[in-house]
């Protein structure tokens, strides 16, 4: 007993950083605080400044909000490959119907209020889409959300004739700006914190991820979570999309390419397990940072084509060896 | 004993039908018979005028050459999305070999080896094939010896390809390469495509691979289930390796075959490949979960899929149609393998 309680006095610095350096998301968390160091070291501090900083936080938290959605995913062992696809239709739709595109089909220009929910609507039906596929059918969500992403290019294509769509009104630009947008996205991952470790639903979400068959088993309806996981996916693009619109303040074809790599990337690096059931949303936002801050300063930089495509494969292709290793190592 | 023989002597026209309906390449022959038949009736004829039937043929060869490469990955259980960065990344780097505007050539500017014009085919063919099999064993390691899951390796991989392809080319496009490329895109031999020998060729190697060498099990049978084969005796690992490999030579070789046949390369040349080839692969009947396909379903596939890109662009149709069109083909034929399989 004395022995006990002398331990717990010599709780000195050293445990506290010990304790930390075991908790899960302090890796990651190091990791984005030592890059922020060193590419504002290589850059001259033109990476820190404040205005670039916030410039990191607005471009994340487009990046960000679908990387939550993908993270669901992802937790049951699935992917969602339609990211981009779903946001930009969602873009498309959202900003004809805000301007008078013919694809308005009220005549007039609609009000943001009307023009966010039926963005929102699109992609959550178009995640129904995917996920009644993958859960019914037994296709692969790979494939499936592959052929997704392609149709919803196709739509976004066949719907604006491959033009960008500009003239938006000016209500409109602040809700991908500066408060709101981070606002949304880190409102967004503490809702879905909250769902995945204090609800029932959550509880699901890691039981299918970890193992479908003890989960059935168990009776859970795994089918239905599967539903729902994509459906949340797909509610989270469209709300990328919304939240791009909103920042370039027009609804461009091209303005969300290679959305559903940095969201997968954000997530490996959040510390997800690619094999379902493993990972939290506190590291996803983290990861989404990281790509964040990444991305941000190749541009600073003015690092060109070559690398940027190089630096991200590397990125991804490292983050899922780090994942693999650091379990092998157990 | 009598009645076989009255069988056998009853081998009339419905037997025979039978028999071939029975044989599982035979319902995507009869599809893409009947689409063809659709297309000639939609365009008038003109999409089955020789002229344009050659074109199939040659804009075919890049997917369908892939294809077969991309059946090597699929047939073990794994995918490569990796086709496209790789056909660009390796084109790339042959043209930026063998083109003659100086300014571009990366030997001149380099003067690697001495170099003062441009490269022969016989220099800058093997190497963008190299590099094809490089990139892919690198992916291949990072499956096989990782663990890394495919889809992730190889869509990483895509990535560096990209890259390379970008540093290559300096984000230009690159023309004006030496006459002899041609050979490979636009040249005919007795009125057929080089490019479609090229396909047959392969077609026919990978043929006699996969129905008389020991290779072909292990790749069968990694495919149905890694670890039966493990304690059967097959190295796994090196026959992932392997398929790797094999799909980044053929990614090599349909980009070969593109751009002798546009004569320059850009970083948009090749999109949508990796999509292109899978859905070739499985609606020539490969299965998504590995174990099961045959090259002639393949090729069979591809066609099908050329035949209708082609059709669209004769019909003038929207070209964003396309993907539309492409995403609801390969969501159908993995339906169609699902059920099948079921």
């Amino acid at each position: 007993m004395a022995e006990v309680v002398e331990r717990r006095e010599r709780v000195t610095f050293r445990d506290i950083a010990r304790r930390a350096l075991r908790h899960e998301n302090a890796v990651i968390g190091i990791a984005l605080a030592a890059l922020i160091a060193v590419l504002g070291g290589i850059s001259r501090g033109a990476t820190v400044t404040r205005g670039n900083m916030a410039n990191v936080l607005i471009q994340s938290s487009v990046r960000g909000v679908a990387a939550v959605g993908q993270a669901f995913c992802i937790l049951t062992a699935n992917f969602d490959l339609s990211v981009s696809g779903v946001g930009v239709m969602a873009m498309m739709l959202g900003s004809s119907m805000m301007t008078t595109e013919w694809a308005n089909i009220l005549g007039y220009p609609a009000s943001p209020f009307l023009a966010i929910p039926a963005m929102l609507a699109v992609g959550a039906a178009w995640g129904l889409l995917s996920g009644s596929l993958v859960s019914r059918f037994n296709m692969p969500s790979l494939i499936v959300t592959f052929g997704v992403w392609q149709i919803g290019y196709g739509v976004a294509y066949y719907v604006t004739e491959g033009k960008a769509i500009m003239e938006l009104p000016e209500s409109f630009a602040v809700y991908g700006s500066l408060p709101v947008g981070p606002i949304i996205f880190f409102s967004v991952a503490a809702l879905a914190y909250f769902v995945l470790t204090y609800t029932r639903f959550g509880r699901r979400v890691y039981a299918a991820g970890g193992s479908p068959v003890s989960a059935y088993l168990s009776g859970i309806n795994v089918k239905n979570t599967y539903l729902t996981v994509f459906a949340i996916s797909g509610l989270c693009a469209g709300l990328a999309g919304m939240l791009m619109t909103s920042r370039g303040m027009s609804g461009s074809i091209e303005a969300l390419r290679g959305l559903e790599l940095d969201s997968i990337a954000s997530v490996v690096i959040g510390g997800v397990s690619l094999f379902g059931g493993r990972g939290n949303m506190i590291g996803v936002v983290l990861g989404a940072l990281l790509i964040g801050v990444v991305n941000n300063a190749m541009s600073v930089l003015h690092m060109g084509h070559a690398g940027r495509y190089i630096v991200k494969g590397a990125i991804i292709i490292g983050a899922v060896a780090a994942d693999i290793l650091r379990r092998r190592g157990r | 004993m009598a009645e076989v023989t009255e069988r056998r002597g009853r081998g009339t026209a419905r037997d025979i039908a039978r028999r071939v309906f029975r044989y599982e390449n035979a319902t995507l022959g009869i599809m893409l018979a009947a689409i063809i038949g659709a297309l000639a009736l939609a365009t008038g004829g003109k999409s089955i005028a020789i002229k344009n039937m050659k074109m199939v043929v040659v804009e075919g060869a890049t997917m369908g050459v892939g294809a077969i490469g991309q059946m090597f990955v699929l047939l073990t259980g794994g995918i490569d999305l990796s086709v496209a960065g790789m056909a660009f990344g390796t084109s790339a780097l042959g043209s930026a070999m063998m083109t003659t505007q100086l300014w571009q050539n990366i030997l001149v500017k380099n003067s690697i080896l001495g170099y003062t014009g441009a490269a022969s085919i016989w220099v800058g063919v093997p190497a963008m094939l190299a590099m094809g099999i490089g990139l892919g064993a690198i992916s291949g390691l990072f499956v096989s010896r990782i663990g890394i899951p495919p889809f992730i390796a190889t869509l990483g991989m895509w990535q560096v390809a990209h890259g390379i392809g970008f540093l290559f080319t300096g984000g230009f496009t690159i023309a004006r390469m030496v006459d002899p490329l041609r050979f490979f895109g636009q040249m005919f031999i007795y009125g057929f495509p080089v490019a479609g020998f090229i396909w047959i060729v392969v077609g026919a190697v990978v043929y006699f691979v996969l129905h008389y060498t020991s290779y072909a099990r292990s790749v069968y049978a990694t495919g149905s289930n890694p670890v039966s084969a493990w304690l059967s005796g097959v190295n796994v690992k090196n026959t992932q390796l392997s398929v790797y490999m094999i799909s980044g030579f053929t990614a090599a070789l349909g980009g070969l075959i593109r751009t002798g046949r546009v004569m320059s390369v850009s970083y948009s040349s090749f999109d949508f490949l990796e999509l292109q080839t899978i859905a070739a692969a499985v609606i020539g009947g490969v299965s998504l979960f590995g174990g099961k396909g045959t090259v002639i379903g393949v090729v069979l596939g591809a066609l099908v899929i050329s035949v209708i890109l082609n059709g669209m662009t004769i019909l003038r149709a929207d070209p964003f149609l396309e993907s539309l069109v492409l995403g609801v083909i390969v969501i159908a034929a993995v339906a169609v393998d699902y059920w099948r399989g079921r």
